[in-house]
């Protein structure tokens, strides 16, 4: 990704807790990948820089993520989640340094009654503070997906910025999708927005690529590539083929 | 020698009768000016042959070379030689343009292409159409200006090279450069290929550069008037009042009149297609 990025691992392989710091002016790239089931607690010194990806695969999964932000840190969480099975993640930011930004971006394929639940939150605390939420999910074989994300823009977080934008597929009738946008606003002196699509694939876009001679399994791959496929740049080039190899996998 | 046709065509959408009974045939050579007032009709007819499931064909033929097209599935009518330059192309987040023209392009050839063949094709249309190669790396549409998506509109004309050729309101909001640009394409495939053209638009300037052999008329879901490259220069000067007049129709409006049962103006010069019924 980024030059000057320190990159580190993490396992939860010995100790259910972790517990990491990032020092000021630090930056660092951390990587998470599957067979994880505990709390993972990030603390953003001033002016740091954070990237996460979360990559979740094979396994259960379940995480819980709690960050917590100095003056200028940026955390930018990266999440996919294409695991086989239910899996859970519920992720916190807590913005009490002025400027912190947090950043939460995912990408989600739920099959064979998966059910998968996320929880995603961010508390405004600080001035000039940002947060971003935005999601992408596919629905396939009756699975169900639950999203729920809230911003809280608390008193004094003045001039904070809160957006989120969830967007779903579902591919047959009897998958579900839930998506709860909740923006909890305290304070006049802000910006906030939220916006949720979920249904089916866009008829518009599905003719205009069958009027080019796409047979309808391809069209709909395509389709569903494109849309999972902005999380896959975050990734490293390992990672990257495997996503898109599970992609891939999913429609044949 | 290529033939579509089209007999007695009725199509709804959302259950409202929008095509009633129309009838055009359009042979390979041919470059047909497709005319009429706003919401008659001309987009449903593309839309109905191209196989958008939106437009419901409740009656009539549509037949590719005598085999039908109603039967075959939106797909199918690309590969047999359909093509539809959309009145407005749609942005699909991404989906890589290249990635799609090649699958496109691959589907409509017999031989495995490979990757270098693919890009020395869409590197030469890239330039005919003057959208610069680059933008193809990109999401389809995805932030074009309304005049760069109706030039990749052309440009994936060329690279599918059909036989019959269905622009619909291709010269809308392009500069005066870009309508060069475009004719010149349209031209140039006409002079290579022979691609038979169904061609809409509300502007003569375009149909000017392109030279129509013929012109139709669609007024309330019907073709009512055909003829030669006269008829439209006559509609760019006089309007449809005239005609309607000439023709004792009256151009129908959304409350539900029943349209006076068309009779057939005496026009020398033109062929009048008799209407169903
Ligand atoms: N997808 C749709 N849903 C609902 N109504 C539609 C749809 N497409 C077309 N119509 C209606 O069908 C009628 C004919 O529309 P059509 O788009 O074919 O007109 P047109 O002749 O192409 O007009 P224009 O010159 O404005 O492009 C209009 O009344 C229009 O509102
Ligand atoms: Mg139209």
């Amino acid at each position: 990704m980024q030059n000057n990025f320190e990159e580190k691992n993490i396992s939860f392989l010995n100790e259910k807790n972790q517990e990491i710091n990032i020092s000021c002016n630090e930056k660092i790239n951390l990587n998470l990948v599957d067979n994880f089931d505990g709390e993972l607690t990030i603390f953003l010194q001033k002016d740091s820089i954070c990237n996460l990806r979360i990559f979740y695969k094979e396994n259960k999964n379940s995480l819980v993520l709690r960050t917590f932000l100095s003056e200028n840190a940026e955390l930018n969480v990266y999440f996919a989640d294409f695991s086989i099975g239910n899996s859970s993640l519920s992720a916190n930011s807590i913005l009490y340094g002025n400027e912190a930004k947090s950043t939460f971006k995912y990408s989600s394929i739920s099959k064979n009654n998966d059910a998968k639940n996320y929880h995603i939150s961010f508390s405004h605390i600080g001035e000039k503070t940002i947060s971003n939420l935005e999601g992408y999910s596919v629905n396939m074989n009756e699975s169900k997906l639950k999203v729920e994300g809230v911003s809280h823009i608390e008193k004094n977080s003045i001039k904070s910025k809160a957006h989120q934008k969830i967007k779903g597929i579902l591919f047959d009738k009897e998958s579900v999708a839930i998506a709860n946008p909740i923006l909890k606003i305290d304070c006049d002196d802000i910006e906030a927005s939220h916006a949720c699509a979920i249904g089916s694939l866009n008829d518009n876009h599905l003719f205009y690529l069958l009027s080019r001679g796409l047979p309808l399994k391809d069209a709909r791959k395509l389709i569903t590539f494109g849309y999972l496929n902005p999380i896959v740049e975050y990734f490293d080039e390992k990672d990257k083929e495997e996503l898109k190899t599970i992609i891939e996998r999913e429609f044949n | 020698m290529d033939v579509l046709e089209i007999k007695n065509l009725h199509v709804s959408v959302e259950d409202k009768e929008i095509l009633k009974g129309l009838n055009l045939t359009i042979k390979k050579g041919e470059k047909v000016a497709l005319l009429g007032p706003n919401g008659h009709g001309k987009s449903t007819l593309l839309n109905a042959i191209m196989g958008n499931p939106r437009y419901k064909v409740t009656q009539g033929e549509i037949l590719l070379n005598g085999e039908n097209v109603l039967e075959m599935k939106v797909d199918e009518r690309s590969r047999k030689g359909l093509f539809l330059a959309f009145q407005n192309p749609v942005e699909i987040p991404g989906v890589i343009s290249a990635d799609f023209y090649k699958s496109a392009l691959q589907e409509h050839s017999e031989k495995r292409m490979s990757l270098y063949q693919f890009y020395k094709v869409l590197d030469n249309a890239s330039q005919e159409v003057k959208i610069p190669f680059e933008m193809f790396n990109r999401a389809l549409n995805d932030g074009f200006s309304g005049g760069e998506k109706k030039r990749n509109e052309i440009l994936q004309m060329m690279l599918l090279n059909p036989k019959i050729a269905m622009l619909d309101e291709i010269d809308s909001g392009l500069d005066v450069d870009a309508i060069n640009t475009v004719s010149e394409c349209i031209n140039k495939q006409y002079e290579k290929e022979n691609t038979g053209f169904l061609i809409i638009s509300h502007y003569a300037r375009l149909f000017e550069l392109v030279k129509p052999t013929r012109s139709a008329v669609i007024i309330n879901g019907k073709v009512v008037l055909e003829g030669g490259p006269e008829v439209y220069k006559r509609i760019d000067k006089d309007g449809y009042e005239r005609i309607k007049d000439e023709l004792n129709i009256s151009i129908e409006n959304d409350n539900e009149k029943t349209m006076n049962q068309v009779s057939i103006g005496v026009c020398a010069t033109k062929e009048i297609i008799k209407n169903a019924k």
